[in-house]
């Protein structure tokens, strides 16, 4: 399939786009910044009035990229830019799917909402599709579980709401699955999609789980009324709540049922337990992805492409099943240690040909070329000498200080069945 | 007894196609069955540097879609790991009930058979070289001659190899050099006398790669791409010939259908085998097999229900880097990825031969995997390095290595490899001469970069039941008859008398010219 995400650089956009990837779907990634030599990015900014043109072979558009905050004028960009990507893909005979969101109905107490809903029923009424996500978690801290994540880490109490508002979680990686199932079923077309969990959890159980699970400390919870908290709103004035951040709250507060079984059975998706989502142990699916993302960046000097990353966990899946390296927990960090592992010559097997898998896998790409071939012309004698010393040094003087050390046998990888 | 064919043709590879023209040719009917694997990829047509710069979906031609490239490292050559080539090799082993161990069996089921993927290398052998064989060294002449100029050869040039390889009357010019070649040819003309003495050669390789467009085949144009498939069809393949063959109404062509067993009979041979329909069978006045040695030789085993075990030679092989200082920063450019540069180096007792390549072409990760360095900063050297070095293999006569092979009972052909005892000792000679020679034109041999590949790799098997006078079980007749299964032939490398260091494709298209030759007349009588 051929996809086009717009605000594929976002939190749900990375995602989306490494698993598409994954699974073999050619994904064009729209954003405002890209890499103009990345074949598959295509400029993309809400607020461009031009007429867009879509690559001659999408199949189905994903719309992620919004404005935040809840300032009217900014918000109508959005109205309108949905409507130019309507004009596109009606043009193109392809489909619009809009990410919305729990929040978007007529009379919701926020701009946010109901502009997300204004632009649901554009899109519904010309035959897109409409995805509404819970409150979305897991993976990179980012969006509004990063700010959640990063307020549960700094604070040492929380407030307990009452009140407590119910959420309906989903981890963002379920969401993309949700969001591919859409895009590869035509009779999705003309439809609204809850993505959500189908039991609704309190808001304080939600940040009493990041804590246990994510930020893996424990955190007191002080009881406040959300009536306190409006009034307070009120006292504070319009622009100060925003500068604040505090205007996000109404939503909270305001949260409407939100029944996603259906919609749920409909995709034949069964999410993932919250507290199993919000773990830091990972998944055999996570766990190859943090492993190719650090191995590729070893060999890359440079954080690799998610298209990198996919094919290395869709290789690994398909030709060395149920193994994952176990690093030691600083090479996820600098991946350039991995050359003291690399060295050993008795490196661990496993390590040894997940490395080849990946060196192969880096070379095979655009990025890779450059950094292997050395494409640029000429470079001259004494350059090309110079770099040579410098590349043979460190490997050198490494393998000399492993022999040096090996009686203290530093960490080594070893392997990890799932 | 009514024959349904005058002679049946096993193989569409090298040795069936050039058996195939004379028979025809001699107004017989002919049928040829092959294995039947057909390309799943399209040729590169975008240069190799020019794909590897721009195109976001390299990794499908260079590792396969389902990572082909990567789930086989085990296999030693990077071209077995070709995902365009894999069809070349696929199922060989199984569908002719093949096992090896220390030794490296290769063979193909494809149209075309090996030259699919071959090296492209051609030499003759020369009068010397053919004094073993039960028949005048001049009967070949001829046969050469017309295999050469069907099938297009390049590299004429009166070099200090032009009688080593003898084919400079019937080839086109050679392909232009590269740099870094240019410059190892220059520097050798320069201390050519002192490199004489120490029986040391250089000069052109001599390929089956079009210098000039040839009957819709288009001349080499530098790609690069030879690995990775040729859209130019300039690296001959006996498709090219198959072709040809199949405008022919006396020509009947079974492709995919697999032989089991072979019979010889009186006046009429028989093959069985099957396909996807089923069992099938075919009877023709004669036999020639050229399935591919091993794959011939199992079956001749099987015919003969041969119970002592039968040696295959098989050429010892080396590999090797050389690093040219002077070309240290010098832009990378795409040329002809096979052999641009051959040499000989007298050893004690016999002579080695190589050729040198280009490493464009290949990628880098193939040299980093074997650095002895980690990866990170092994790329970090190669990438620099690289531009100025070209790799170089060199293999000795087939009489150094080989395997010993037998048949079990349940019709299993077993391959046990080994190296002739002066083979170690040899290769070591090698090593320092070529060190040394090398040394003289400009190029430094990369410490620990010599290595001795396993028996088997240089995929040069031969002499299974050799051409000989003395009529003997398990030999051929001077006429390719194999001893003990009357109107049965062989054609491929098996019934070669013996190997020597040098590429032998060539000389098994011209022994099958040659015998088919011999039968045409013979059934035409």
């Amino acid at each position: 399939m051929f996809l086009l995400i717009t605000g594929a650089s976002g939190y749900i956009g990375t995602h989306l786009r490494t698993r598409a990837e994954q699974q073999g779907h050619q994904v064009y990634a729209a954003t405002r910044a890209g890499n103009l030599q990345d074949p598959c990015w295509r400029p993309y900014d809400l607020r461009d009035t031009s007429a867009l043109q879509l690559p001659e072979n999408t199949q189905v558009v994903v719309h992620l990229a919004a404005s935040l905050g809840d300032d009217e004028n900014a918000l109508r960009y959005d109205v309108q830019a949905a409507h130019r990507l309507l004009e596109a893909t009606s043009r193109q005979g392809a489909r619009l799917i809009f990410i919305s969101s729990q929040v978007a109905r007529a009379d919701a107490p926020t701009v946010y909402g109901r502009i997300k809903w204004q632009i649901e029923q554009e899109v519904l009424s010309r035959g897109g599709s409409v995805i509404r996500p819970g409150l979305v978690y897991g993976g990179e801290e980012q969006g509004l579980f990063g700010t959640l994540t990063a307020l549960v880490r700094i604070l040492p109490l929380l407030p307990a709401f009452l009140p407590a508002p119910r959420v309906y979680p989903v981890h963002v990686d379920d969401l993309t699955d949700a969001i591919l199932a859409c895009a590869s079923s035509n009779a999705e077309a003309g439809k609204a999609c809850n993505v959500g969990a189908p039991e609704s959890v309190s808001f304080t159980h939600f940040l009493r789980q990041i804590a246990q699970y994510r930020v893996q400390t424990i955190r007191l919870f002080v009881p406040v009324p959300t009536i306190v908290v409006r009034m307070a709103m009120r006292l504070l004035g319009k622009r100060l709540c925003e500068k604040l951040g505090l205007t996000r709250l109404n939503s909270l507060f305001d949260l409407p049922a939100f029944g996603t079984a259906d919609d749920l059975a409909r995709l034949a998706l069964t999410l993932r337990p919250l507290a199993q989502g919000l773990q830091r142990t990972f998944g055999r699916r996570r766990t190859l992805i943090r492993e190719g993302h650090t191995l590729l960046s070893y060999l890359l000097k440079r954080s690799p492409s998610p298209s990198l990353v996919g094919r290395y966990v869709r290789l690994c899946e398909q030709t060395f099943p149920h193994k994952v390296l176990d690093l030691p927990r600083i090479c996820y960090k600098w991946p350039v240690l991995i050359a003291a592992l690399d060295s050993h010559a008795e490196a661990a097997q496993l390590l040894r040909q997940r490395l080849e898998a990946a060196l192969y896998i880096a070379e095979a790409s655009v990025s890779g070329a450059k950094r292997f071939l050395l494409l640029n012309a000429a470079s001259g004698r004494i350059k090309t000498s110079l770099r040579i010393v410098f590349a043979a040094m460190p490997a050198v003087a490494l393998l000399l200080l492993l022999l040096i050390m090996r009686p203290l046998r530093i960490g080594h990888a070893k392997e990890r069945v799932i | 007894m009514q024959t349904q064919f005058d002679a049946i043709i096993v193989g569409s590879g090298p040795a069936g196609v050039s058996a195939a023209f004379p028979l025809l040719d001699a107004g017989l009917r002919v049928l040829m069955v092959d294995g039947g694997k057909q390309a799943t990829h399209t040729a590169q047509v975008t240069p190799y540097l020019a794909a590897r710069a721009n195109d976001p979906q390299q990794w499908r031609w260079l590792l396969g879609d389902d990572f082909y490239a990567i789930s086989h490292l085990g296999l030693s050559s990077p071209k077995l790991r070709i995902p365009a080539l894999s069809y070349v090799f696929e199922d060989f082993l199984k569908e002719n009930h093949i096992q090896a161990s220390d030794f490296t069996a290769i063979g193909s089921l494809a149209k075309g058979g090996l030259s699919a993927a071959w090296g492209c290398g051609l030499a003759r052998f020369t009068a010397g070289e053919l004094s073993a064989y039960p028949f005048p060294a001049e009967e070949m002449t001829e046969s050469y001659r017309t295999v050469t100029l069907r099938i297009g050869a390049s590299g004429n040039s009166q070099d200090d190899l032009a009688d080593y390889f003898g084919l400079n009357s019937w080839s086109m010019p050679p392909l232009p050099l590269d740099t870094l070649h240019q410059s190892l040819l220059n520097r050798y003309l320069q201390r050519r006398h002192a490199l004489l003495a120490a029986g040391f050669r250089l000069g052109r390789a001599r390929v089956a790669a079009l210098s000039q467009d040839k009957e819709g085949r288009l001349a080499c144009d530098q790609s690069a791409n030879c690995l990775w498939g040729c859209h130019r069809r300039a690296l001959y393949s006996a498709t090219d010939d198959l072709q040809e063959l199949e405008k022919n109404l006396n020509f009947t062509y079974r492709s995919g259908f697999i032989v089991d067993n072979i019979q010889s009979g009186e006046d009429a041979a028989t093959v069985s085998g099957h396909d996807h329909q089923g069992q099938a069978s075919f009877t023709g006045r004669v036999l020639m097999l050229g399935a591919g040695t091993l794959a011939s030789t199992r079956l001749l085993m099987r015919a003969l229900q041969y119970d002592a075990p039968v040696r295959v030679q098989a050429s010892p092989a080396a590999a090797f880097m050389l690093l040219l200082p002077k070309a240290l920063g010098s832009a990378r450019t795409t040329g002809f990825a096979l052999g641009q540069l051959s040499f000989t180096q007298q050893l004690s007792e016999c002579t080695a031969f190589g050729s040198l390549f280009s490493t464009v072409g290949i990628p880098v990760a193939e040299f980093v995997r074997h650095m002895p360095f980690n990866m990170r900063h092994s790329t970090d050297l190669l990438r620099s390095l690289l531009n100025a070095c070209v790799v170089g293999n060199v293999s000795l006569p087939g009489e150094y290595a080989g395997g010993t092979l037998t048949l079990d009972p349940q019709g299993e052909m077993h391959i046990a490899g080994s190296m002739h005892e002066a083979c170690a000792q040899l290769m070591s000679e090698a090593k320092t001469a070529l060190r040394k020679s090398f040394c003289k034109t400009g190029a430094l041999m990369l410490p620990s970069s010599f290595t001795v590949a396993q028996a088997g790799s240089s995929i040069h098997y031969a002499c299974t039941f050799p051409m000989s006078a003395s009529q003997d079980r398990g030999t051929s007749t001077a006429k390719g008859e194999v001893c003990g299964l009357k109107n049965v032939f062989s054609i491929d490398g098996s019934s070669l008398t013996t190997l020597p260091e040098k590429s032998h494709t060539l000389t098994i298209m011209a022994n099958a010219d040659r015998i088919a030759r011999l039968v045409a007349a013979q059934l035409q009588r």
